[in-house]
């Protein structure tokens, strides 16, 4: 009796034990264990899961390659989620300039639903995103929200509007679908930081503090200010809506990172102590209304867990190189982003192991090697990775087969 | 003990103690379903297990008939194939036509224990060998022609070391 004389059913749970590297190997066994293979169940548990690589980006995996089978290969499978994950893991990918600013810049990147939505000068432009459009992006299709006098600081996307804070003082808010303005609040000060959810906006304001806006049936109304020491660099709604945390510049406060409760307006929490001088916080992330990431000037990017203390973070990732991190996204899991503040650098970690990153590499150099620009701001999803630098947009793949050498 | 007669596909009966045989969840079902004396002399037939396969699984129930009954969620099981037992190994040091007709009978019996135990010595044999290695630990014939085996290779690729 032969290992293939095995009914498929007892195949693949033999197989169910392999891990990725072995399972690549049983398929060019035969056509038969090929085959059996191609099978989701095979791939369902293997050892350790990749980092980035959850159900949900299975089913946009599956929607992304539905329809799209070759002729010895099926890519509609878990197989290919796994591949794509592993590409994320050990590989880098292509990275492509979609489109350049003459001048220097400080754009800032969203994402809702499949569309990405970014800052240029003083107008914010979506696109619509996936693998089927060049590069990742809808480039022909765009929407232009504008109405801002001076440049862009910050924005955010809620389910139907883009709220977005100016130089020119004021917020402005357009209804998502129609790209119309509906509403127009002045400020006292120049917008340093911004984070929107449906009901509520909060904002940094220079020399000024933090103010919130409530929604009412009249649209967004002042709700109160919160005097800050300091500049107000980064704000975060946490994914409920119930709290919100700010990174501050930390130089007449030492205090950066606090958490406020939305409806009351007062410090709910204050995350980490002994920062140095200048240590301020750049950018945040909520993983889950508990779980929070917080990275800047101190070298460190820092995970917090809001059901305890929060004196020291709950996981702490140290820069061997001793750059900062200007900016950060995760897929909510384990898999986390950042962009360093020197050419187009970005590191990529596995929160299960904090003590050394997936892998590292530079953006944004394709042709031109004086790119010495920080990464503003990026974006992930299941197959792609948006970088925003000073002069040029970026889009880097991760389906293809990054690895493949037909020399060997 | 009340014990039970087991016959095999050959018809040899085997006499087994009744929680040594309850390890295989296909007998339990059937003297509970059945309706099954124990005192019955009637044998129970298995016509998918030859005498030789069964005697080795009866030797295998005999072992673990002390063991804990297995964890029930199959998802949070660890995926190892370095925990088997010492005995586990030896015992299953047979074969390969032993050991794939000891997997089919553990799959019939419905034995769980045997059944991974068998199926990670498997997987272990397949560990860390190269496509042509696996060909020939299981003297696999290689059905891809050239051009098929390139894309294979092209679509396989990805798990390499850099």
């Amino acid at each position: 009796m032969l290992l293939n004389n095995l009914p498929a059913e007892l195949l693949s749970k033999i197989l169910g034990f392999l891990d990725k590297e072995d399972l690549v190997n049983i398929c060019q066994v035969c056509k038969q264990l090929r085959k059996i293979c191609l099978d989701d169940l095979v791939w369902r548990s293997l050892g350790e899961p990749l980092a980035n690589f959850r159900p949900n980006h299975f089913r946009q995996l599956r929607k992304l390659f539905h329809g799209r089978q070759e002729s010895i290969s099926s890519k509609n499978s878990l197989k290919e989620a796994c591949r794509i994950a592993h590409n994320w893991q050990s590989h880098k990918p292509y990275d492509c300039t979609v489109q350049k600013f003459r001048q220097k810049l400080l754009p800032w990147l969203c994402f809702s639903g499949n569309a990405l939505f970014f800052s240029h000068l003083n107008s914010i432009i979506s696109s619509r995103t996936g693998s089927r459009f060049r590069n990742g992006i809808d480039f022909k299709h765009r929407r232009y929200y504008r109405g801002h006098k001076s440049d862009v600081v910050r924005f955010a996307v809620t389910d139907s509007q883009i709220i977005s804070g100016g130089c020119d003082r004021q917020i402005l808010v357009w209804n998502k679908d129609s790209c119309d303005l509906y509403q127009q609040i002045p400020l006292e000060g120049i917008v340093t930081s911004l984070d929107a959810c449906n009901s509520t906006i909060v904002t940094g304001i220079r020399e000024r503090g933090i103010s919130v806006f409530r929604k009412n049936e009249h649209g967004f109304v002042s709700s109160y200010h919160y005097p800050m020491k300091d500049i107000v660099w980064t704000l975060a709604v946490d994914t409920n809506n119930r709290y919100f945390t700010a990174g501050s510049s930390c130089c007449l406060d030492k205090q950066p990172l606090k958490v406020f409760d939305v409806e009351r307006g007062d410090i709910v929490n204050v995350c980490g102590k002994d920062y140095p001088y200048g240590a301020g916080v750049l950018a945040l992330h909520y993983q889950d209304p508990r779980t929070f990431l917080s990275c800047g000037y101190d070298c460190s990017l820092n995970c917090w867990d809001l059901r305890g203390s929060c004196r020291v973070p709950s996981i702490s990732f140290p820069d061997e190189d001793q750059s900062f991190y200007y900016s950060l996204d995760s897929d909510h899991d384990n898999f986390i982003a950042c962009g360093l503040c020197r050419f187009g650098q970005i590191k990529f970690w596995d929160k299960r192991h904090p003590s050394r990153n997936l892998q590292s590499f530079f953006v944004g150099n394709v042709g031109r090697l004086d790119n010495s620009s920080p990464v503003y701001s990026l974006k992930v999803t299941a197959t792609h990775l948006y970088a925003a630098l000073s002069q040029s947009l970026q889009t880097l793949d991760f389906t293809h087969n990054l690895c493949y050498r037909p020399d060997r | 003990m009340p014990n039970i007669k087991l016959q095999s596909s050959d018809g040899e009966v085997f006499d087994v103690d009744v929680d040594v045989a309850k390890q295989s969840i296909t007998i339990k079902t059937m003297l509970e379903d059945l309706g099954m004396d124990e005192d019955d002399d009637e044998a129970i037939p298995l016509p998918n297990v030859n005498s030789a396969i069964l005697g080795k699984v009866l030797e295998w129930c005999q072992f673990h008939k002390d063991d804990p009954p297995p964890p029930e969620d199959e998802e949070n099981r660890e995926k190892r194939t370095d925990d088997l037992c010492g005995f586990d190994i030896d015992f299953l040091k047979v074969d390969q036509g032993t050991l794939f007709e000891l997997i089919l009978a553990a799959n019939y019996l419905d034995i769980k224990g045997l059944l991974d135990a068998s199926c990670k010595t498997v997987a272990n044999m397949i560990k860390g060998k190269t496509p042509e290695e696996i060909r020939k630990t299981f003297n696999i014939k290689n059905d891809f022609t050239p051009a098929e085996e390139e894309q294979v290779r092209k679509e396989n690729s990805w798990c390499e070391e850099k």
